[in-house]
């Protein structure tokens, strides 16, 4: 137990290391060593989070709270896009097997992020880290030595150590702020899929994935502030969400660069006008929402 | 925008609503208020009382010492008060318009056209 308390700042153990020890020797008392065991990993995610100035107490903790049920919604989406693809590609290539922990990383995303939009926090903390390891297995397997990092490391390591630093007390999160992760999750899938199977006329399969996601998350922002009814931790999630999205989109392969920027300039310009309309709107007196 | 209190904040709050309680108490308090569904963990617990007393919504009391160990409660402050007493208000209208649609006499359910014609 002293090991624990230990962790956090020294400064906090002196005002709370002793209740805290009280309180985790009460908690555990009748408790069996897999209980035991939670109380323990909690106690040390408390203390890190502490030392690192991300807990609820913190804007850093509140803001990657927000930040990460949006980046996994648009991964989970993009990525259950590309299923079909994965498995055309599997059956296409002869051994269909080689592809299953691609596919399982797709499956543990798709159920991190259903599980955060029904609320159920300790399942979608599961499945993230299922997902951390079927994505290490898939890199391992498919990766080519010397490839460096490509844009979906970036995004992986980010959702899954925004998951680690989102503090538990913040969820479940609202229902508003989980209605709106599932309808980017689906904004998600159904952009990713037209810029993969759109008519080719269109243009949109040009569009860099990234950009395409930065876009979904925007839009969504946008829609979000003119209702104005998400709560304001859940806009600044979904706005921090964008530039990680961007700054994936100058990790992969050149390409045109106006696929990148024009998208994002789009998205840029529909930020700017969400923030800018909602103060231009009459305001009668007495109105209420 | 409207940022509507979380189900372990207003359980804590309401852990808290007839008088101060240690870290321990609150934990057995909120279990039994959400009838053993929410079950915080220390280091949880933690997080959001440190939370709650930044937002000014609780306050900590003297540390007391209990067997040897130093132990500290924590109290209510009258914001917090509002903020709850806003949110069970809030609930409350929800719960009413459930109440009165459900005393609703219900209407009975339309028969298909083709049922109707062999009745």
């Amino acid at each position: 137990m002293t090991q624990l308390i230990a962790l956090y700042p020294k400064k906090y153990r002196l005002a709370h290391g002793e209740e805290i020890s009280a309180l985790y020797a009460s908690s555990t008392e009748h408790a069996g060593p897999a209980a035991r065991f939670r109380e323990a990993v909690d106690l040390v995610a408390h203390a890190l989070r502490t030392r690192l100035g991300v807990t609820s107490a913190h804007a850093a903790g509140r803001v990657i709270a927000g930040a990460f049920p949006f980046l996994l919604a648009t991964l989970a989406g993009q990525r259950v896009a590309g299923l079909p693809d994965l498995f055309r590609a599997g059956g296409s290539a002869g051994f269909p097997g080689h592809w299953w922990p691609a596919v399982g990383v797709t499956a543990a995303l798709a159920a991190a992020a259903v599980c955060t939009v029904l609320g159920r926090w300790r399942f979608a903390r599961l499945y993230v880290a299922a997902f951390a390891v079927l994505y290490l297995l898939a890199r391992v397997q498919t990766g080519v030595p010397g490839a460096g990092v490509e844009p979906a490391d970036l995004l992986s390591a980010a959702a899954v150590l925004l998951a680690l630093g989102c503090p538990p007390d913040l969820q479940p999160l609202p229902r508003p702020t989980r209605f709106t992760i599932g309808l980017v999750a689906a904004g998600a899938a159904a952009l990713q899929a037209l810029t993969f199977h759109g008519p080719t006329h269109t243009g949109l399969w040009q569009i860099h994935p990234a950009a395409a996601m930065a876009t979904v998350l925007t839009v969504a922002m946008a829609l979000t502030a003119l209702r104005g009814r998400l709560p304001s931790t859940a806009l600044t999630g979904l706005f921090l969400a964008v530039p990680l999205w961007s700054v994936s989109a100058f990790l992969g392969p050149a390409g045109n660069a106006w696929n990148v920027y024009a998208p994002l300039t789009a998205a840029a310009a529909v930020t700017v006008a969400a923030v800018v309309l909602p103060r231009l709107r009459p305001r009668t007196t007495g109105h209420q929402r | 925008m409207t940022d509507r209190m979380q189900e372990p904040t207003m359980l804590v709050l309401t852990a808290l609503a007839d008088m101060p309680r240690h870290g321990y108490a609150i934990m057995q308090e909120v279990a039994a208020i959400s009838g053993g569904r929410v079950n915080l963990r220390t280091g949880t617990l933690y997080g959001a009382l440190d939370r709650l007393v930044r937002q000014g919504l609780i306050t900590m009391c003297a540390p007391e010492i209990v067997h040897g160990r130093t132990r500290r409660a924590y109290a209510l402050t009258p914001v917090g008060r509002d903020a709850l007493a806003a949110e069970a208000q809030r609930l409350q209208s929800t719960l009413n318009a459930v109440t009165h649609r459900l005393a609703a006499p219900a209407p009975a359910p339309a028969q298909p056209a083709a049922l109707e014609g062999l009745a």
